[in-house]
């Protein structure tokens, strides 16, 4: 009995912590996203940083952004995470042009200004 | 000479092998949440696991009795056989967590993709828990475990205030949302404290043939070892609290955690800080492995023990190769490997007084210990300890909840 218990609350908290929370958490989590891309693209504008590293986080992240996309009922904090999304994606697929990070960064920098203003 | 080589040794392995995933998560989350507000959360787990580990090993010491065999002698068979079932549900769960995480780890060192790595990685935990001795197994992932001394490097590096580092050792209720921090209060003293850690250190005194004259080396390991592993812990909370609490970030993947010594410390950073993590974690999924097949066969009575061959503790090797395959069965199912483990680190709070008071019992009975029973030092902690672990046990799942993982109202 307890351990069913256990169990259903266990899948309880899976359930909402797969969830993206009220558009507040949802802007949190955009601006989140943002500024871990912008540590990561000035990884790579230094040439401090490994090219797989690079693609494979940024993937991840940008996976955040559209998971967030995919599930918010709010026009600004979709089109929010589809720019980022956009914008990790292209980081991701020139994980060592120190050029296009340079780009990405000052982009991600000002929609991580946009999610802050949204929060 | 030889005995104060073989206690640092020891020690060195203690301190690499501290740190698993549970312990990552939590204190790159709390940091980046709270900044340096909880590190006397940090201080309160390894003070409870320094208490009970230092504890259980002499029991074994000199009872030559681990964890679950004094379990269930002490809890009967019935409530014993509660403790064993949330024990082992609470290994699989973590288990599977560090399964996960050794393959995140190497997809962002190799690049290949995850599902592939998945198998990489539990064919991997499999065929060192198969071949490796359990000397082998303890000090090499503890040994290379230590390259995640590199957050030492960026905490240092990463300019924190040092002023509210020095604050953050003094308990507070924290400012910012109570409930999420009383939250991360019992995360991060379940991550210390996680059961496992006990199963796996009192088996491993019996396998390395412990005896009285050995409690020094235990006391050595729990104490030194524990304590200085605790380094570790701080520094992941105060690297994170310095570069991602200003930026408003939320850290919850494993590249986030490396991307905080990457930062400050650049392309060397990075690579030592993956490299500790992949090892400390797989090393922490081998532990967890042997802990939960541990407290099966030392429950049911049958012969364990990696001193004894595969083929000499037949059922001891199904259970751990049953435990790897259910783990993998669960993370390949495409479920978050870090969601896994925070849901892992709270049920295993659950579990903790039915681990802990059957030990305390043991360490005072002067039939089992002789000379060797719980000092008046030993039974304040220890006693102390228990009283807090009952306490979050009893608030980690409606916290769990409350604070939805952590994320806020």
């Amino acid at each position: 009995m307890v351990l069913r218990i256990l169990l259903l609350a266990a899948l309880a908290a899976i359930v909402a912590g797969c969830g993206v929370g009220p558009p507040p958490v949802q802007a949190g989590t955009l601006g989140s996203v943002a500024g871990e891309g912008v540590l990561l693209a000035q990884g790579v504008v230094r040439g401090e940083t490994t090219e797989t590293f690079t693609r494979v986080h940024a993937e991840e992240l940008a996976a955040q952004a559209r998971t967030v996309a995919g599930a918010t009922e709010v026009g600004d904090l979709r089109s929010l995470a589809t720019s980022l999304a956009v914008a990790l994606d292209e980081l991701a697929g020139t994980p060592d042009d120190r050029r296009a990070a340079l780009r990405v960064e000052r982009r991600l920098r000002r929609l991580a200004e946009r999610a802050k203003a949204l929060s | 000479m030889k005995a104060i080589f073989s206690i640092a040794l020891g020690v060195l392995a203690a301190i690499g092998g501290f740190v698993d995933i549970g312990d990552i998560v939590f204190n790159v989350a709390a940091g980046s949440t709270f900044g340096y507000q909880l590190l006397w959360a940090v201080v309160l787990g390894v003070g409870g696991i320094i208490t009970y580990a230092e504890m259980c090993g002499r029991v074994a010491a000199v009872s030559k009795r681990a964890v679950f065999d004094v379990i269930r002698e002490r809890l009967g068979f019935g409530a014993g056989l509660v403790a064993l079932a949330g024990g082992v549900l609470v290994s699989l769960l973590t288990l599977a967590a560090e399964v996960g995480g050794v393959a995140l780890v190497l997809q962002l060192l190799a690049g290949l993709p995850y599902r592939l790595l998945l198998v990489v990685a539990a064919v991997g935990v499999g065929v060192v828990a198969w071949t490796w001795p359990f000397s082998w197994i303890e000090r090499v992932f503890g040994y290379v475990g230590l390259c995640l001394l590199v957050f030492v490097v960026a905490a240092i590096d990463s300019h924190p205030e040092w002023g509210a580092v020095a604050h953050g050792f003094v308990p507070s209720t924290g400012s910012g949302d109570v409930v999420v921090y009383a939250y991360y209060v019992v995360g991060l003293v379940g991550a210390a404290m996680i059961p496992y850690e006990v199963y796996f250190y009192s088996s491993g005194a019996i396998e390395e043939g412990w005896g009285p004259k050995d409690l020094g080396t235990n006391r050595a390991n729990a104490l030194i070892g524990y304590s200085l592993g605790g380094i570790l812990s701080f520094a992941l909370m105060i690297t994170a609290g310095a570069l991602f609490l200003p930026h408003a970030i939320a850290p919850d993947t494993l590249g986030s955690v490396a991307l905080a010594a990457q930062s400050p410390l650049g392309v060397i950073g990075l690579l030592l800080a993956l490299l500790g993590i992949l090892f400390a974690v797989a090393g922490a999924a081998i532990d967890t492995l042997f802990g939960g097949a541990y407290s099966i066969a030392q429950f049911f009575g049958f012969e364990w023990g990696r001193f004894r061959t595969n083929v000499g503790a037949p059922r001891f090797t199904v259970a751990w190769a049953v435990l790897l395959v259910l783990a993998f069965a669960v993370v390949v199912t495409g479920v978050d490997p870090i969601l896994v483990t925070e849901v892992s680190v709270i049920f295993a709070v659950v579990a903790l007084p039915l681990t802990y008071l059957p030990i305390l019992l043991v360490a005072n009975d002067r039939n089992y210990m002789g000379v060797y029973t719980n000092g008046l030092v030993a039974n304040v902690f220890g006693i102390g300890y228990l009283v807090i672990v009952v306490g979050i046990a009893l608030a980690a799942v409606p916290l769990m909840v409350a604070s939805n993982m952590g994320q806020g109202r």
